[in-house]
């Protein structure tokens, strides 16, 4: 008979490894045996993806296998969230707008970004790419967004992120508006007034952390 | 005014500009300083030590992070970052200085026939009679029906060197004449590649189709940033006019040299033809690039384009032609446009791929029947850009590299062989498949975890790195290494390579075993292994026997162009034939890139 150590920790370690298969039949055992999907979702998933999140930040792992890692995430949180018990007292979670700045269409980085904050816990609403500056600002208003993540790869796009930030100010909206993308760094961002950059997906979860205070 | 004293140089710098960076004074001062990122602070490269360091701003976020606490202690500083409040004192360490670099300049030429479009030919004017109403231009439109014009100042020239009765030798370009040659000199052509890093003229004789020189130097404008799309942003910000005197001047002091080298004078150059890529080309034509910049990245012209040298303030002869190759498409440029004349691909029935590498890699798959191009934002990473020891081809970079089995140990050899200070391009691929070939690499692009010295850990950041060469034995007396960090970036640049590949194969239908010739242009082309290229998944596994390196065949379409007036009349029709595709816009690019990411498995 195994433990219930033994399966959250399988569950932890099929995410590490990107096995959906494994993560699949483990989120399934772990319901058999009347583990809390709460539990399973923690000290399985979520435990699994922080480390692939530490495995990223030294350079361990890439792209392909964070991409598989969350396949393999997904597939056991697909199984576990029919049977998570709604905690009404629970604090809601914090809603960011994400997107790729306007004029640029590269948004491999954005989709990474998106994943890991989706992990982390947050609502992502996704605006895509070449997106208007109007855009994130209207999304930001009708979603009653805590954050705005915007990306660029190209620095000819990065001039349309300042905008966003002194519209969201003229208008007083409350969200915060975080930059990132291959040639932002953070004294760009400072200049601009953003409220945070991140290097990469793993900083960029840290920094939208910080700032909502989840 | 503001003082900027260089102390281990002997030097002084005067300006009025405060608004300017170091970086940028240093660079108008003559003293040019390495720097790859495009002043952003990201490539750690133009180290400076400020000696006042109370005369010039606060050191940034973004410096701390790139320098050692040690190095912040001495000074040190990043010159792209700092600007001045009062006269400063500075000394530059040498690995900041740029060194000789080594550039490409002689493609592969192949056969064509010596028929310029640039012609001359001996004309009489017999002496008018009295009452007789017609002009010399009209007397010689009587002598050739072809000579239609003549080009305004010629017209000049023509006063003052027609003597009835005895030849004069002019010189034509279609129906018009645009000079007045000495009898017994010859006149002149000469072909310009202009590369986002290098600019490379060859001097042609036009008479004799023979090349007489060439000159080459590292494109100026590199100081506005090192890629295409930081030159198109400071274009943008600062006016076309800045990027477009830059490079004009510069294209002039390299035509005076040629010039006095070989005794010529710049009024007997009558044609130029000039080929870069579409940023390089709206530059050079001083045409704003800001369409460029964003989707769907329409440039202002495609089709080729002809001036007078004047119009543009090229010094050869003021009615001398500039002729411009054709585009495909924003990051499609005259520079592939320049490959395919060299290559012929677009005449043969077989199918052949070309692929330019660079900063931006430019890939054409097809036939005579159809091509298709695109463009892959391959990053500095192949070139040696954004790696911690990543250097240009110059003096003291290791070019290629051999590891030992089992040891680990490496085997070496650097440029002019001079003590190793960073790896280039070339090296990068021979230590990436090295690494790959003695299993200090996973497919993955992980570092194998062995117990061997060379292999270590940063305290810092926790990523592996491979040492290439203690610091006893370096210029710099750092270990050379390659970090984990590198080895992604080489994922990613390599990566957007072959993703551009496989999706122009899969939207061609075409399989890598029908690729009949891979041409690889471009000073990469000549340098690198291409076995290791293959073997980390740069090129695709084809047999080597198909892969020729053509070498420079941007600069060989140049050259093609000035000399061959058929297959000048052929450049606008491959630019019709042509298709592109936007990789980025493609639905399965971002699959296939990721799955592009990792090594090939081979054995």
């Amino acid at each position: 008979m195994v433990s219930k150590e033994e399966i959250l920790e399988g569950l932890a370690k099929a995410v590490v490894e990107g096995d959906e298969v494994k993560s699949e039949e483990l989120a399934k055992k772990s319901l058999e045996m009347g583990i809390d999907p709460y539990e399973a979702l923690m000290q399985g998933c979520n435990k699994g993806m922080a480390k692939v999140s530490d495995l990223y930040e030294c350079k361990e792992m890439f792209v392909p296998e964070i991409l598989l890692s969350a396949d393999a995430m997904y597939a056991a949180i697909d199984i576990l969230k029919p049977h998570l018990k709604i905690d009404a007292s629970a604090k809601k979670p914090a809603k960011i707008v994400i997107g790729v700045a306007q004029g640029d269409i590269h948004d491999i980085g954005k989709n990474l970004v998106k994943m890991m904050l989706e992990v982390a816990g947050f609502i992502l609403i996704d605006v895509g790419k070449d997106v208007p500056v109007d855009t994130f600002v209207k999304k930001a208003e009708e979603e009653d967004a805590d954050l705005v993540t915007i990306s660029a790869l190209m620095t000819t796009s990065m001039m349309y992120m300042e905008p966003v930030i002194k519209k969201l100010k003229e208008k007083n909206h409350k969200a915060k508006v975080v930059v990132g993308g291959a040639p932002i760094n953070s004294d760009f961002a400072k200049k601009i007034g953003a409220a945070g950059y991140g290097k990469d997906a793993v900083e960029a979860v840290k920094v939208a952390k910080s700032l909502t205070g989840a | 005014m503001i003082k900027v004293t260089i102390s281990n140089m002997n030097k002084e710098l005067e300006i009025d500009k405060i608004n300017y960076s170091l970086l940028d004074i240093l660079n108008e001062g003559g003293i040019e300083i390495e720097s790859i990122c495009g002043s952003k602070g990201k490539c750690g490269k133009c180290k400076v030590i400020v000696k006042n360091p109370e005369s010039v701003n606060e050191i940034t976020l973004e410096e701390k992070k790139s320098l050692s606490e040690e190095e912040i202690k001495k000074g040190f500083r990043l010159s792209c970052l700092v600007n001045l409040n009062n006269n400063t004192i500075i000394e530059i360490p040498d690995s900041s200085l740029q060194k000789q670099l080594r550039i490409l300049c002689e493609g592969r030429s192949n056969k064509i026939l010596i028929d310029p479009i640039i012609k001359s030919e001996l004309i009489k004017v017999k002496k008018p009679l009295l009452g007789n109403e017609k002009s010399i231009v009209d007397l010689i439109n009587e002598i050739n029906k072809e000579i239609i014009s003549v080009d305004y100042p010629t017209l000049k020239e023509l006063s003052n060197k027609i003597e009835y009765g005895l030849d004069i030798k002019v010189v034509r370009y279609g129906n018009e004449i645009i000079g007045i040659s000495e009898i017994e000199k010859n006149i002149y052509g000469a072909a310009i590649d202009i590369g986002t890093t290098t600019v490379v003229i060859y001097l042609f004789d036009l008479e004799k189709g023979k090349l007489v020189d060439i000159e080459s130097v590292l494109n100026p404008q590199v100081r506005y940033g090192e890629d295409v799309v930081s030159r198109i942003t400071f274009s943008m910000k600062n006016g076309v006019e800045v990027t477009n005197k830059v490079i004009v001047d510069e294209i002039n002091l390299m035509i005076n040299r040629l010039c006095n080298r070989n005794n010529i004078s710049n009024k007997s150059i009558y044609e130029i033809t000039v080929v870069g890529n579409t940023a390089m080309h709206h530059i050079f034509l001083n045409i704003n690039p800001k369409t460029l910049s964003f989707s769907p990245f329409t440039p202002i012209l495609s089709k080729s384009i002809n001036l007078k040298s004047r119009e543009l303030g090229i010094n050869i002869n003021p009615s001398g032609n500039i002729h411009v190759l054709p585009i495909v498409s924003g990051f499609v440029g005259a520079d592939t446009i320049g490959v395919l004349i060299a290559t012929e691909m677009y005449k043969n029935p077989e199918i052949s791929l070309a692929v330019d590498i660079g900063t931006n890699g430019e890939l054409v798959l097809g036939n005579k029947d159809k091509m298709v191009s695109c463009s892959c934002a391959a990053g500095p990473a192949l070139e040696g850009g954004h790696l911690k020891f990543g250097m240009r081809a110059s003096t003291g970079a290791i070019e290629s590299l051999y590891i030992e089995e089992d040891t680990f140990n490496t085997f070496y050899k650097t440029i002019n062989n001079g003590k190793p200070k960073g790896i280039c391009g070339s090296g990068i691929i021979d230590i990436v498949s090295e690494m790959l070939r003695v299993g200090l690499l996973d497919p993955s692009g992980k570092i194998r975890a062995h117990h061997n010295e060379r292999i270590r850990k940063d305290p810092l950041n926790g990523q592996k790195e491979f040492v290439i060469e203690w610091g006893d034995n370096t210029e710099i007396k750092k270990d050379i290494v390659i970090t984990a960090s590198d080895i992604r970036e080489i994922q990613l640049a390599k990566g957007a390579i072959m993703t551009g590949i496989n999706i122009l194969l899969e939207k061609s239908n075409i399989t890598i075993a029908q690729i009949e010739n891979l041409y690889l242009a471009g000073a990469f082309g000549n340098f690198i292994d291409i076995k290791n290229a293959i073997r980390i998944g740069l090129l695709p596994n084809i047999p080597l026997d198909k892969i020729i390196s053509v070498g420079n065949a941007a600069g060989e379409g140049a050259k093609i162009s000035l000399l061959s007036r058929e297959r000048r009349m052929e450049e606008d029709l491959i630019n019709k034939k042509i298709g592109y595709i936007e990789l980025a816009a493609e639905k399965n690019f971002n699959g296939e890139f990721v799955m592009s990411l990792n090594f090939p498995k081979f054995d």
